[in-house]
């Protein structure tokens, strides 16, 4: 049966085990400490523990031994040991208390130290499961020559924890961690007294009689999933408990009395201990010293993994585990399960031709377990690690299917995929020997990151694209690692870099130059960055790079293009605070950049109403020659200003920045100023107000209060011409406004009126005054008669006026004015004459 | 009925039952039935079939077919174009931000936002999600040191005017040592921009506020028409040059778009719209969720509003334009309504349906037309008459009696509306003012349009209309020859007072009004005769005659009943008086008729700016009678009421379905006071 020719049997009652060697190994590890992760991770190996003034060197291997680097640490230091997390970084324990975690490429990630006073003898490094994500946090204890217990639950996140002293004095013969998402708790043990340290709690000494006789325990050895305890006694015993240490589970008396080198647990159902050999002792044993003997050659070092124990020596990589359940039920010799039947029946077919086949497949479907057994083959394949049994249990599978008729093919499909993944990431160039039930408890994406840190990129946007994985866990992630990576190659250039990166990654939507390009900067390779940059859509991303790397061309480019007015302000602001005053900057920006300058001016221009920011405005107003604006701007404050002198003092101001310029203003501007000056005499003479009133305002409130030599006297100061049209309008508004009725015809006949006489009729009309508006009325110019006695509310004259006139329009328009209930007679009249002219 | 022969066509074996009914009820001279409704209704909801193509193997002429979708256009309304989105959005934001904190809260905001909050949210809805007060930003507000737990929230636009006031309010607390539990919440809306955190931190109280945003940067006006409110918008753009929010506006064509699908055509023209275009495409590259391809909207024409700056300034004598320039229409809501007692504030929208009638008419007109609506009122008071039994009585009552109170308030509304503008407008000077507007439209009598200019600013008549008739000058002749210019702003400086200097130079810098300085050099020949000639002869060869000339601007003598706007023919002048037809509608009307003989391209280029047309999928949907009709018109810089009219017309008579966004309402006042300071 070459299915099981790696089967150990141990005796009838305990679980089967197997035995599967995975990598021929070709490396020297002898004198050497070698520690590997769990999962079938990485290895690292050193040989210079407990050395003090050297700097001790440490290399990486992979699962199969491939060598993946080999680094020398920067400082000498004595190390205590090293171990791994459960993220697969390098934890380097030093006697001074220092813990280092570092990649598996010796890259530092982060120091801490936890003992101060005192130096490091002993730590424990341990995986808390987390029940609910199945997930581990690696935690560490560390124990000092003074014999306290410094717990860090977490290396990621290093608090320094201490656990109550251990009663009584003297070294610790041995002590473990036991570490639940509940609590974490610290077993140790001196001479015949084993204590329970609780964290936060009080140390216990537990009563706990083994029933055998021992004078103190040299090894202590937690399950992988911390449920079982194994303890090694100075006679020779192996003792099985639970973790809480109250129930005896299995004891094994072993013919050595030497302490066991290294313990480890197979799956809770056997326990390997090695001490001239390797014992594996199976639990459910009445038999006090059954046990197998596994030859080996020396060294040999034990790694702990989910199902099984990774055994290390100079020559292979094994993985000693219990035969998983599928393929017991399909090889143990004589099984009845159908699943074995069905197995035969497939070899019968295919390789002996043999018509036995269809009897066994109709026994199966006799007893209707078809569907169990097909269940079964494909729940075995991905047990087997040999591809040739992989397929010839799949073939079996497959072989059932074709007699069962409501088979789906979806598990079979799945697994089918699940095996190719396993055997790709097997491969000895890869070197990541995951069991089934590992891959499992992993998960895919987790795979896809060990795949990550090891820079297998390709194989993993392979299985990516096979498993169908999501872009987010998948491709995008691995893009940009690899792009990180890139990015970290010092030895290439910049360009051939950026070219390279743009090229794999293209436009994949996730994609975040940025996030590379911010790598390139903490790499000092500023250069490297902004070529990266210019490939990131996001200017939200890309602006706060450029300032980190002090580009603010291309920060006030980028930003301007995305038109996100945000973001010019936030460069705009601090490309300012490079310049000493906001007038540098602003003749900067003015010549570069017309939006953003438009930008910062607006901003100026809001800001500018408190008196230091106006000032602040105007002059770079002046600065950008916009006088225009600047002479607006001084103007608008000016005429706030309550005192005259002020507002003189801003008005000759601008005076003087529009001489600079040949405007027309430059008159206007004179000619205000005056007024204001004739304004405050006129205010003084009167006691009359006249701030902030038009120059004809002015006069017009002169001549309402029939000042009129005064405003005669601003008339020809000012240059008015008295037969001009406006003066004509000021004059008869105003005198007709003060009630002033006989200067008013004074005026009207003082010369021939540039604006005919309608004007004077509308502005006594505006005083309410007919009677004078009828002394102007004869003079008025026939065209505009009808108007005037519409405004004079003589609608009888005016209807008389419109029908000689023969004028449907004014006609209607005397209907409209005329009040319906008072007078009804000339709206008579008037329809009478509407439907007369009508006829005509 | 159809003819029988096409009953025999093999394809009516196959079509589906409801084009059956609809054909057969669509008569010969094109007409539908009135109970082919239903069906019509069924073809509506789906969308899936080529419609067209259908109709077509039916053998139906083109007056048949053409008719017939006449009234399914008519027939479809806006149930799938629903804006209420728009609000609701809004609301479901502030309501938000009210229950952040459980206490009760203070409002504060800036007049500028009332109506627009007012259309967002209900004030009983305010009061129960913890409003106690309300003020207005301008007035001081009473602090209670005891009140501790009141948190004050304050809605306001991103000014820097206003933030100093709110940094004002908090110094004086601080001042006077009253601290509230919660940290004062400033809630800018449409967007909060990047100097309102620095103006708070230059003030030094950034840790006694927390800053946010209320995003509703569309308000739905009326069951066709979004605004932003935002009258600044065109200053800050066209003047100043700032683009600050470009944004909001690309932001909001996202989300017309996440509502009601991609958009497949875009017509651009000015550099405003194509910014606004580029940004909505780069923000359309970083949004995650795909557009659905489903649209509802079929083309959109963003356009900015410097390519017509004459008709905001030509005097509106719609209805409704006249009402936003008497009542300054604010989110369609007017105020101080004399006589109106029992309501202060009133929402004008199509919910009216006399308003829905007369909105787009001829002043003129409207007081026949309510007339029309009186007989309907007398009507229902005759049935009353008739009612015999009880049931009829409960009827009469639900119904009727509702529809008649609804129908009289509206009416009195309208005609109490009516009287405030017939007293102000049957002024005598209106209908020289109107000649002259008209004669400048006309590019006729120059010099008695200056001196009738002149005129009016010697009687100091409103300063509004005597400028509207200077930018009209302006516009009309390629710029104000220097001389002249110089004369009218000195009269206007000296009449006014000093200020108006830097209106003047806003409306410059605007280029609402140009000065020509080709005549300045001329000017020195002292021959004054001579240049009245050169301008006459010039006059002819301006950008405004050929854009005249070119889109038809200027009619010629129309017959009366042209100028009935409640015809459907109705010629677009009719909105003047027949003297000038709108230059953006005209140009709008060219760019969907699509028409290789008008030469669009030529037109086109005589406005500022570029046009530019962008189709996404055109190739995908074949360009059938039915698609492209749905239309959205962007206005950037704001647009007139008398503009949606003449483009509601003009989609009445192409068969179009017309929605309009703009960034604001325009009207002469509000831009003058605007750009005032």
């Amino acid at each position: 049966m070459s299915h099981t020719e790696n089967w150990i049997y141990v005796d009838q009652t305990t679980e089967i085990f197997r035995k599967n060697d995975f990598y021929d190994l070709k490396w020297n590890i002898d004198n050497s400490v070698v520690r590997a992760a769990s999962f079938a991770g990485p290895i690292a190996l050193t040989r210079d523990l407990n050395k003090p003034d050297i700097r001790p060197l440490i290399s990486i291997y992979s699962q199969s031994g491939y060598a993946i680097k080999t680094f020398q640490l920067e400082e000498k230091a004595m190390i205590i040991g090293i171990g791994w997390t459960s993220s697969e970084d390098l934890m380097i324990i030093f006697e001074n208390g220092e813990i280092q975690i570092r990649t598996i490429y010796g890259q530092l990630k982060n120091v801490f130290n936890v003992i101060k006073d005192s130096r490091a003898v002993d730590f424990r490094i341990f995986n808390t499961p987390n029940t609910y994500t199945g997930s581990f946090t690696t935690g560490c204890v560390i124990l000092s020559a003074k014999n306290k217990l410094v717990l860090i639950k977490d290396v990621y996140d290093p608090k320094i924890q201490q656990f109550p002293d251990v009663p009584g004095t003297g070294e610790l013969d041995s002590w473990c961690v036991i570490s639940t998402d509940k609590n974490c708790s610290i077993l140790a043990s001196r001479q015949n007294e084993i204590f329970q340290i609780v964290y936060g709690g009080v140390p216990q000494l537990l009563k706990i009689n083994f029933g055998v006789e021992y004078n103190s325990i040299k090894k202590i050895c937690v399950s992988f999933g911390h449920d079982y305890i194994a303890l090694n006694t100075d006679t020779g015993y192996l003792i099985v408990c639970n973790s809480e240490m109250n129930r005896i589970i299995h004891k094994y008396k072993s013919d050595s009395t030497e302490t066991a080198l290294d313990i480890a647990w197979v799956s809770n159902k056997a326990v390997l201990a090695l001490w001239d050999n390797l014992y594996l002792i199976p639990l459910g044993s009445d038999d006090i010293k059954n046990h197998f003997e596994i030859y080996y050659s020396s060294p040999c070092f034990l790694i702990q993994e989910l199902d099984g124990v990774r055994i290390l020596t100079s020559s292979s990589n094994m993985l000693l585990q219990v035969v998983p359940k599928p393929l017991r039920d399909i090889f143990e010799i004589a099984s009845f399960d159908a699943s074995s039947a069905l197995f035969e029946s497939s070899i019968a077919f295919y390789e002996n031709k043999n018509q036995k086949a269809e009897e066994y497949i109709r026994s199966i479907k006799e007893k209707g377990s078809l569907e169990d057994a097909i269940a079964n083959c494909i729940q075995a394949a991905p047990h087997e690690f040999d591809p040739k049994y992989q397929a010839e249990i799949l073939r079996a599978a497959l072989f059932g299917r074709y007699f069962d008729d409501y088979a789906n093919a979806a598990s079979y499909v799945k697994m089918c995929q699940i095996i190719r993944v396993l055997n790709a990431i097997r491969h000895s160039q890869i070197g990541l020997p995951l069991t089934y039930l590992e891959y499992e408890a992993l998960s895919p994406s987790v795979v896809i990151n060990r795949l990550i840190t090891r820079r297998h990129f390709a194989l993993a946007i392979e299985i990516c694209k096979y498993l169908n994985m999501t872009d987010e866990e998948g491709i995008i992630k691995i893009l940009s690692n690899w792009a990180l990576y890139k990015v970290s190659q010092t030895d290439v250039e910049d360009n051939q870099i950026a070219a390279m990166i743009k090229s794999k990654l293209g436009d994949t939507p996730g994609i975040s130059y940025a996030e590379i390009a911010r790598r390139a900067i903490s790499a000092g390779r500023s250069g490297l960055a902004i070529r990266l940059l210019d490939y990131e859509v996001k200017a939200s991303e890309q602006v706060p790079l450029y300032i980190e790397i002090d580009m603010p061309e291309l920060a006030i480019k980028k930003a301007m293009e995305s038109g996100d007015t945000d973001l010019i302000y936030m460069v705009l602001f601090w490309y300012q605070s490079k310049f000493n005053n906001v007038s540098d900057f602003m003749k900067d920006i003015s010549k570069k950049y017309s939006i953003a300058f438009n930008l910062m001016l607006q901003y100026f221009r809001q800001k500018s109403q408190d008196e230091e920011s106006f000032n602040e405005f105007n002059d770079i107003l002046n600065q950008e020659n916009l006088i225009t604006e600047q002479v607006c701007s001084i103007v608008k404050v000016a005429l706030k200003q309550q005192r005259d002198d002020q507002k003189m003092q801003m008005f000759d101001e601008a005076r003087r920045l529009y001489a600079s310029k040949e405007v027309f203003n430059t008159n206007i501007l004179n000619d205000e100023i005056k007024l204001i000056k004739i304004q405050m005499n006129l205010e003084k003479n009167y006691g009359k107000k006249f701030n902030g009133k038009s120059l004809f305002e002015t006069i017009g409130e002169l001549i309402r209060l029939k000042f009129l030599d005064e405003a005669e006297k601003m008339r020809k100061e000012f240059k008015i011409s008295d037969s001009s049209e406006a003066w004509w309008h000021l004059k008869a508004k105003n005198l007709a406004k003060g009630s002033c009725w006989d200067e008013l015809e004074k005026f009207s006949k003082s010369k021939k009126s540039p604006i005919g006489y309608e004007p004077f009729v509308n502005y006594c009309m505006d005083a309410n005054n007919v009677q004078e508006a009828k002394k102007y009325f004869p003079k008025v110019t026939p065209d505009s008669r009808f108007n005037c006695l519409i405004k004079m509310k003589c609608l009888a004259d005016a209807l008389d006026l419109a029908y000689q006139k023969k004028d449907i329009q004014q006609v209607n328009i005397v209907i409209g004015k005329c009040d319906p209930s008072t007078q009804k007679i000339i709206i008579d009249k008037a329809k009478m004459y509407r439907a007369e002219l009508i006829n005509k | 009925m159809i003819d029988h022969d096409l009953m025999n066509y093999n394809l009516y074996e196959s079509a589906d039952f409801e084009y059956k009914n609809v054909i057969k009820n669509v008569k010969k001279d094109g007409s539908v039935l009135e109970n082919s409704k239903e069906a019509i209704d069924s073809i509506l909801n789906r969308d899936e079939i080529d419609k067209n193509n259908l109709f077509y193997s039916f053998n139906m002429d083109k007056n048949q077919i053409n008719k017939l979708f006449e009234f399914i256009i008519n027939k479809m309304t806006f149930n799938d174009i629903d804006f209420n989105f728009f609000n609701k959005f809004s609301h479901d934001g502030l309501v938000r931000i009210l229950n952040q904190n459980e206490c009760p809260k203070n409002l504060v905001f800036s007049k500028e936002l009332t109506k627009i909050i007012d259309e967002t949210i209900k004030f009983s809805e305010l009061k129960e999600n913890g409003v106690s007060k309300m003020f207005f930003l301008d007035v001081s507000l009473p602090k209670n040191a005891n009140q501790k737990d009141v948190e004050w929230i304050y809605i306001m636009r991103p000014y820097a005017e206003d933030i100093k006031k709110v940094c004002e309010h908090i110094k004086d607390d601080l001042r006077k040592n009253i601290r509230y539990r919660y940290p004062y919440k400033i809630v800018f809306s449409p967007r909060k921009l990047y100097i309102c955190d620095l103006l708070f931190e230059q003030e030094g109280i950034y840790e006694y506020v927390t800053l946010t945003e209320l995003e509703n940067d569309l308000i739905r006006i009326d069951d066709d028409v979004l605004s932003m409110e935002y009258p600044d918008f065109l200053p800050n753009y066209f003047m100043h040059g700032d683009q600050s929010w470009l944004c909001s506006i690309a932001k909001s064509l996202i989300n017309i778009q996440n509502w009601f699908g991609k958009i497949p055509k875009f017509h651009l023209h000015g550099s405003c719209a194509k910014s606004v275009y580029e940004l909505t495409k780069r923000l359309e590259e970083l949004n995650e969720n795909n557009l659905i391809d489903n649209h509802k909207i079929d083309q959109l024409i963003l356009i900015d509003r410097n390519i017509d700056f004459i008709t905001p300034f030509c005097t509106p004598l719609t209805y409704e334009g006249i009402i936003s320039e008497h009542f300054k229409l604010n989110v369609g809501y007017i105020e101080h309504i004399p006589d109106e007692i029992k309501r202060k504030i009133v929402k004008l929208s199509n919910n009216d349906k006399i308003f829905e009638n007369i909105r787009g008419m001829h002043i003129s007109e409207i007081f026949s037309h309510l007339k029309k609506f009186l007989a309907d009122l007398k009507n229902v008071h005759e049935k009353k008459k008739e009612i015999n039994s009880v049931s009829e009585m409960k009827n009469f009552i639900q119904s009727d009696l509702k529809n008649y109170t609804e129908l009289s308030n509206a009416l009195n509304l309208h005609l109490n509306i009516c009287e405030v503008i017939i007293n102000q407008k049957t002024h005598l000077e209106l209908s020289i003012y109107l000649n002259v507007e008209h004669n400048i439209l006309s590019n006729r009598d120059y010099n008695k349009s200056l001196e009738y200019i002149e005129e009016l600013i010697n009687r100091q008549f409103d300063l509004h209309q005597i400028l509207r008739l200077v930018i009209l000058l302006s516009q009309t002749n390629q710029g104000i020859p220097n001389s002249h210019y110089l004369l009218l702003s000195k009269q206007i400086l000296h009449n006014f007072g000093f200020d108006k200097i830097v209106l003047l130079s806003n409306l410059e810098k605007l280029g609402l009004i140009q000065i020509d300085n080709s005549a300045l050099k001329k000017e020195d020949s002292k021959n004054i005769i001579k240049i009245s000639q050169q301008l006459t002869s010039r006059l002819k060869g301006t950008k405004y005659a050929t854009i005249a000339k070119k889109l038809d601007i200027i009619p010629g003598a129309l017959d009366p009943m042209q100028l009935k706007s409640s015809s459907k023919s109705v010629d677009i002048s009719y909105a003047f008086n027949g003297n000038y037809r709108p230059i953006l509608c005209q140009y709008i009307s060219q760019m969907l008729d699509d028409n290789p003989k008008s030469n669009f391209e030529e037109i086109s280029k005589l406005f500022p700016g570029e046009y530019d047309r962008i189709s996404t999928f055109a190739n995908s949907v074949r360009n059938t009678q039915l698609q492209n009709r749905t239309v959205l018109i962007y206005f950037l810089g704001g647009c007139t009421y008398t503009e949606l009219a003449i483009l509601r017309k003009i989609a009445n008579q192409k068969n179009y379905k017309f929605l309009f966004a703009t960034t604001s309402f325009l009207n002469t006042e509000q831009v003058i006071d605007i750009i005032k300071n």
